[in-house]
């Protein structure tokens, strides 16, 4: 079979430090009070730059070309393995392909476990699920008693069985032949605490949707985890990762606490001084949410149990990590602050257009100057690292997410209650519109405002430029509101999305 | 094997766009060939129908290097001297660039990024407008395309092709205009780029730089820098001459220090042309926009073959920098100096343009066409063009409304070139201050009492004086001032930008004959 690998691609450390120049003197434009004309909407947005200079630099830091620490891989190396389904309502039919797949692994001292949660969770299959692992021959744990949602039901398992490896995934991911034996061996070395690979979606190519999600799954399992791994701070993504029962026990188990409880159990490992691994050769395959509800709340899932690590576990002030660690944490969990960023960027045009109240004192070109240079290297680089395959499409689902990213930040915040939701494996049917009701909102806006300046106070430079600025968001948004207007795809005739083969 | 019906088409598709492409150039073309000359074409025109020697000295003290007056002198010594002959010499030059530049955008990527590019190019109203005067901006352009052609040839061929057409181009630039020296240094800085980034970064010592172990690379680093310098010693002679004769007199427009406006006017100016300041002010203003092209050019499409964006992003953005940061020192940043970024410029637009999804590609080609015949069409027939120089207009004026008891002063005196050229009328012309063209040490400066006995005198002999302001050198005010102030102002009247006359009288009684002129 041909080995599938998340492209990646590492970048000099020279164009990384002009990056971090070019950073440097765009923010310094910032700081110079002179430029300050409304000193309360300049402070808002210093404070948005600020944040745009400091993801840069946590960005460039994660693709900096540091030497990853060496670990043992010895491939004759053979513990026992416990490997958990977990289901929670999920297609029977999807269950049984992975059961098949998992069945099918090449190794010889492995045990199968159906992780069953249909019962807690009031799923009409739970029965069929059961019936399914007993005449695969295959063990299944039913929880009778719910709570702690996945991690709960894994924790579970984690009493009833006993083997020095676990290996997790999710029902729809359907593991290859080749799974084991390109993982286990890390274990050879005893400071392995995890590995974990990447999560791919088989179904990448069925709509707007699972190809704007995969093309951001693609960017984060190819540079970033890459990046990640590098200085031992790749974190468990919930599916398709293997963990030594000792450093999942150490950690109390999978965290309960929190909606995203791989990102925190990962935290926890890694604080107990145990080393993570990630390989980017892809080694299970899975489902996309295929509608932009199931996108969405899955997204939502994510920042929010991310956000609340920010909030309320802080890894800069955590014991045991390292500043590398801490920085790579503190890095994914800050990067769902974007929506409220992106909410002053937002309304700064909007302000100005009503009220002529300008927030900067210098021409708009004097700026650009800054700004420019510091945008065209960051995109660049972007550009290298991703090896040109990170798309438009992508950038507009990350940036159209604003509206959950504000709704995870006040509840992550006020630390409201979340419900853990399995993202459907199959297309929702309905209208979705109003998922992008924000979006169209902002639109309206900015005309209502656009005509109001132009009639109130004319045509000048400054108006035009915040035009600009406006239909600089409006147009990020569009390929996420094509994907929510109309999801499906014109035929393609050539798969452009197929991955790159090594 | 391809149908007939395929060559049929692509046939047609050709024809369409030549005959497309030829009809906007020509239309284009001839407008521009007949509309009034311009400061520096009166003055290239005054310089080159001189004889050799003197031409040479006036070029000396002038601030262009001599190839294209020389070929200007032989043209119009052949042709003639009317203006529209001078600037065919232009259109021709704009014609020979054509071929160099779509070589040099299909070796650098392929026919469609080169057609493109060749489209774009004829279409800028920019390079119809410095195509059709009588400069060296034309001669510019078709050297950097040729030079760029060449050296990049040279550079995918590690030195085995090109070396000859790039040393004739390099010399061939450096005698047309000498900021053509910022594109070679620009290549050399291309040529070194990535030994000199491991050199800083301490990746090499400064012996492994010197002494690359690449010896190919070596070798065509070698003949690049032989080359360049063998071109460079050619000019030699001429800086000689130069310093021997003074350097430039004061004979040059007085240009502000740029400010970052000036920059994206630069890249405004490149695509539109010159449209009024408020059409100019609302497009660089659009800049933000320029993020979202970054964001198209840097994601994920099907991109089109490019042999190294690093020499065209370095050959169109290092030039106007250096240039930016000079003018600090000293003011040089005009847009047309800057012609030599074109080629490399379109080139960039045209290879992003082409790779967008196909669709939007072709929405963004159509429009920004359609963008540029509009700002072509406008800068041809509006007299609100801010280049617009409409001496014609201030002749014919003259002509009709200035008699031998008149005496006409142009101020700034360099303007009297063009309309020396255009006015061939009886009344007496001069300047102020006062200046004699043929003596050395440039024009005088001004001085407010120099001013008074100059009035003084002409109200001793004539009846009214026609003052023509254009291209205030930080004096016109106090010309204004003084006259209106002790003279009454019979008419105003505006030509086009910066160009207007003031009709004072200077002595009542007299009578203004209006003589026949011939």
């Amino acid at each position: 079979m041909e080995k599938k690998l998340i492209f990646a691609k590492k970048v000099d450390k020279q164009i990384l430090l002009i990056n971090t120049a070019a950073a440097l003197i765009y923010f310094s434009w910032w700081l110079m009070p002179d430029h300050a004309a409304t000193p309360a909407l300049y402070i808002l947005l210093l404070f948005g730059e600020f944040y745009h200079v400091l993801m840069s630099a946590l960005f460039w830091f994660t693709m900096w070309p540091a030497k990853q620490k060496e670990t043992l891989f010895d491939e004759s190396y053979h513990p026992t393995v416990d490997v958990f389904i977990t289901v929670a309502g999920e297609p029977t039919d999807i269950v049984e392909e992975t059961l098949k797949a998992t069945l099918n692994m090449r190794y010889d001292n492995f045990k199968v476990y159906v992780l069953n949660d249909g019962l807690v969770g009031k799923k009409d299959n739970w029965h069929e699920i059961v019936r399914l692992a007993h005449s695969y021959g295959v063990s299944c744990i039913t929880r009778r008693i719910g709570g702690g949602a996945k991690a709960g039901n894994i924790n579970n398992a984690l009493l009833q069985t006993h083997r020095d490896i676990i290996v997790i995934f999710d029902a729809d991911m359907s593991p290859h032949e080749d799974f084991l034996e390109k993982t286990i061996p890390y274990f050879s070395d005893k400071r392995i605490g995890f590995v974990q690979t990447p999560q791919y979606y088989k179904n990448n190519l069925v709509n707007e949707i699972t190809k704007g999600a995969w093309e951001q799954q693609e960017f984060f399992f190819g540079p970033i985890m890459e990046g990640k791994d590098r200085v031992n701070s790749a974190f468990m993504c919930g599916t398709n990762v293997v963990i030594r029962r000792k450093a999942l026990v150490d950690a109390g188990g999978m965290r309960t606490d929190n909606i995203a409880e791989d990102f925190l159990t990962s935290l926890k490992i890694h604080q107990n001084g145990w080393i993570s691994r990630y390989t980017r050769e892809v080694l299970a395959e899975g489902l996309a949410p295929e509608d932009m509800q199931s996108y969405w709340k899955q997204q939502l899932r994510w920042a929010r149990g991310s956000l609340e690590v920010l909030f309320w576990e802080n890894p800069i002030f955590k014991r045991g990590l390292t500043w590398a660690q801490r920085f790579q944490y503190l890095s994914s969990a800050l990067y769902y602050f974007n929506g409220l960023v992106l909410l002053i960027d937002m309304a700064m045009p909007i302000l100005f257009l009503l009220t002529g109240r300008q927030v900067v004192s210098t021409s708009t070109t004097s700026f650009a100057l800054f700004f420019l240079p510091f945008m065209f290297l960051n995109l660049s680089t972007l550009f290298a690292v991703a090896s040109g395959r990170l798309t438009f499409r992508a950038i507009s689902f990350s940036q159209s997410a604003w509206t959950l990213q504000l709704k995870a930040i006040k509840s992550a915040f006020l630390n409201q209650k979340m419900a853990f939701v399995v993202t459907p494996k199959k297309q929702k049917s309905g209208n979705f519109l109003f998922l992008a009701y924000p979006h169209f909102f902002y639109i309206f806006l900015m005309s209502v405002s656009t005509v109001f300046a132009v009639v109130t106070r004319g045509v000048d430079a400054s108006i035009i430029s915040n035009v600009a600025w406006g239909l600089f968001n409006i147009i990020l948004f569009l390929p996420f509101l094509k994907a929510v207007v109309n999801p499906n795809l014109k035929p393609e005739k050539t798969s452009r999305k197929e991955l790159s083969y090594a | 094997m391809r149908s007939y019906t395929f060559y049929l088409t692509t046939f047609l598709k050709y024809f369409v766009v030549f005959v497309f492409l030829g009809s906007v150039i020509g239309i284009n073309t001839y407008f521009l060939l007949h509309q009034s000359i311009g400061l520096d074409e009166a003055q290239s025109i005054w310089i080159v129908t001189k004889p050799m020697g003197a031409m040479l000295q006036l070029t000396a003290q002038d601030v262009h290097p001599p190839l294209y007056n020389l070929l200007l002198h032989y043209w119009l010594l052949i042709f003639g001297t009317d203006i529209s002959v001078a600037r065919i010499l232009s259109v021709i030059f704009f014609v020979f660039t054509i071929p160099f530049l779509f070589q040099m955008s299909k070796e650098s990527s392929n026919s469609r990024v080169a057609f493109l590019t060749v489209i774009l190019f004829s279409l800028s109203p920019f390079i119809l407008w410095y195509s059709s005067e009588a400069r060296m901006y034309s001669m510019l352009a078709f050297a950097t395309a040729a030079n760029s052609l060449y050296f990049l040839r040279m550079f995918r061929t590690r030195g085995d092709k090109g070396g000859l057409g790039f040393f004739i181009t390099a010399a061939f630039g450096l005698y047309t205009h000498y900021f053509f020296i910022l594109l070679l240094g620009t290549q050399a800085l291309f040529v070194l780029y990535k030994g000199l980034v491991n050199l800083v970064s301490g990746k090499i010592s400064v012996s492994e730089f010197l002494n690359n172990p690449d010896e190919k690379n070596k070798i065509f680093v070698k003949k690049f820098f032989k080359i360049l310098i063998s071109a460079s010693i050619l000019l030699l002679p001429w800086l000689l001459y130069v310093f021997l004769n003074g350097s430039a007199s004061n004979t040059q427009p007085l240009i502000p220090k740029p400010t970052t406006y000036n920059i994206f006017e630069l890249f405004v100016n490149v695509m539109f042309g010159f449209p009024t300041a408020a059409i100019q002010t609302i497009i660089v203003s659009m800049w933000p926009l320029l993020g979202i092209i970054f964001f198209f050019v840097f994601t994920h499409r099907k991109t089109q073959p490019l042999f190294t964006v690093r020499y065209f992003l370095m050959a169109t953005f290092i030039p106007v920098f250096i240039i930016y940061l000079g003018s600090f020192i000293k003011p040089v940043f005009l847009s047309r100096y800057l012609i030599f970024i074109t080629p490399t410029f379109f080139f960039l637009i045209a290879w992003i343009l082409v790779n967008y999804a196909k669709k939007l590609s072709s929405y963004l080609i159509a429009a920004v066409i359609v963008l540029m015949l509009v700002f072509s069409f406008e800068q041809d027939f509006t007299s609100y063009t801010p280049v617009k120089e409409n001496y014609k207009g201030v002749a014919e004026y003259l002509y009709k409304n200035a008699s031998a008891n008149d005496v006409i002063a142009v101020t700034a005196p360099f303007t009297i070139y063009p309309l020396e050229y255009s006015y061939n009328g009886i009344t007496t012309l001069d300047t102020i201050p006062q200046w004699d063209r043929l003596q050395e040490g440039g024009i005088p400066p001004f001085n407010s009492s120099d001013l008074i006995t100059q009035v003084d005198n002409y109200k001793k002999q004539y009846a009214r004086l026609f003052v023509v302001y254009s291209y205030n050198q930080g004096y016109e005010n106090k010309i204004k001032n003084y006259l209106d102030e002790h003279y009454k102002i019979e008419k105003t009247v505006n030509f086009s930008q910066g160009l207007w006359l003031r009709v004072y009288t200077l002595q009542y009684g007299v009578a203004s004959l209006k003589v026949t002129q011939y």
